[in-house]
């Protein structure tokens, strides 16, 4: 077995292509309601690439605008502050790993469940009154540590792989036993680096935690709607497997079934266009 | 998707149609609940309301098609289940989407 230490991981995660600038300061605001949205503007606006996958993306069926967007501050004006945050945030995390290469990791599957887990969050929240925008984005990244393994120690993950398609056991076991740090720590670790809140990198650290406390929270949520995109078998791998759900946190959420149909029936109707417009955010 | 339910688009929806899931707004909140029959003057409310598509009860389907589909379902998620069968918040997830994809036949 090969294990890591987490000494290694925090140097692998030194070494990933860097965010944008533009993208680590919108990061860091993320907990100041209105951080100054003129210069947030004017400063994106230099970045014309990241500007054009923005406004791409704020005008996709999918994130429902009424009329089409020619500017970010038009953007701002109608998404706010916190939504467009959001939209420069996943175009720019989606564009870092666009190059990632592996011989046995499947990086379209990987894409498809962080995206079908997005979704879910989103409309979780919508319908607990949690932050959509934090929702959507933690549920993005939730796996994120899982790509920094990939890319950093391609051979072991592809042990991990191994084990996992031999024992038929949850990823998440087989890093485990096989690396011995799991994707949650080093996407916590990420998302330190990134500086992104406290609260996504506690989230998503914790996300296969057993316990996220009585209350609705984003980590349980998260958790949630990690299970759901497996159970919805979104992924579209045939021996995918719904990681175990904590009975505590299914509870905290307190979905009547005809919420929780809503939800899931929203989460397929969303899902593939979602697919189509923030997979082509790579490259 | 159970093919109890049929997933349209608004355009396509009649008067007489029964709707097999709550429709939900922007918000979260219940513009229309599971179990409501359409009516024209409904109709015309949702096309105001920008809604674009809707989940309908299909009728048009036999009981052994509903047990077929109803087996299928169940065989599935026991397998993506298979991590974790028994454990309380798994069985919660997986009798929740088992209802959702196969209907109330339990």
């Amino acid at each position: 077995m090969t294990r890591l230490v987490m000494s290694d991981i925090v140097k692998s995660v030194r070494e990933l292509p860097a965010l944008p600038v533009i993208v680590i300061e919108l990061m860091s605001t993320m907990d100041q309601e209105d951080a100054g949205g003129n210069e947030l503007a004017e400063k994106l606006s230099r970045d014309q690439a990241l500007t054009a996958k923005t406004l791409r993306l704020a005008n996709s069926s999918f994130y429902g605008m009424q009329s089409k967007v020619t500017s970010i501050q038009q953007a701002i004006a109608i998404l706010g502050f916190n939504g467009v945050r959001t939209l420069v945030t996943t175009a720019a995390v989606i564009g870092s790993f666009s190059g990632s290469k592996s011989g046995t990791f499947d990086f379209l599957a990987f894409w498809r469940h962080s995206v079908a887990t997005a979704v879910c969050a989103k409309l979780l929240a919508k319908s607990l009154h949690l932050n959509q925008d934090y929702a959507f984005m933690i549920g993005l990244l939730h796996d994120i540590g899982r790509l920094v393994l990939v890319t950093s120690s391609p051979e072991h993950y592809a042990e991990v792989l191994n084990h996992r398609a031999q024992r038929d056991c949850c990823l998440l076991d087989a890093e485990l036993t096989v690396l011995g740090v799991p994707h949650t720590i080093v996407g916590g670790a990420l998302a330190a680096h990134w500086k992104f809140p406290l609260l996504m990198q506690k989230a998503i650290e914790s996300h296969h935690d057993k316990a996220h406390g009585a209350m609705p929270s984003l980590a349980g949520l998260v958790h949630i709607a990690d299970a759901i995109a497996h159970g919805l078998d979104l992924s579209g791998i045939d021996d995918d497997i719904v990681p175990p759900v904590s009975a505590e946190t299914w509870n905290s959420l307190d979905l009547s079934q005809d919420i929780a149909d809503g939800i899931f029936c929203e989460t397929e109707a969303q899902f593939e266009e979602a697919c189509q417009i923030l997979l082509s955010m790579q490259g | 998707m159970s093919t109890r339910q049929l997933d349209i688009f608004l355009d396509d929806a009649q008067a007489g149609m029964v709707l097999a899931s709550a429709l939900l707004d922007n918000h979260g909140g219940t513009l229309l609940p599971k179990g409501a029959e359409l009516t024209q003057s409904v109709l015309q409310s949702l096309h105001r309301r920008g809604v674009e598509r809707l989940s309908v009860v299909d009728s048009g389907i036999s009981p052994e098609e509903l047990a077929e589909e109803r087996e299928r379902a169940e065989q599935r998620l026991a397998v993506l289940f298979r991590g974790a069968a028994g454990q309380a918040g798994s069985e919660s997830l997986r009798l929740c989407l088992l209802h959702y994809r196969a209907g109330e036949a339990s």
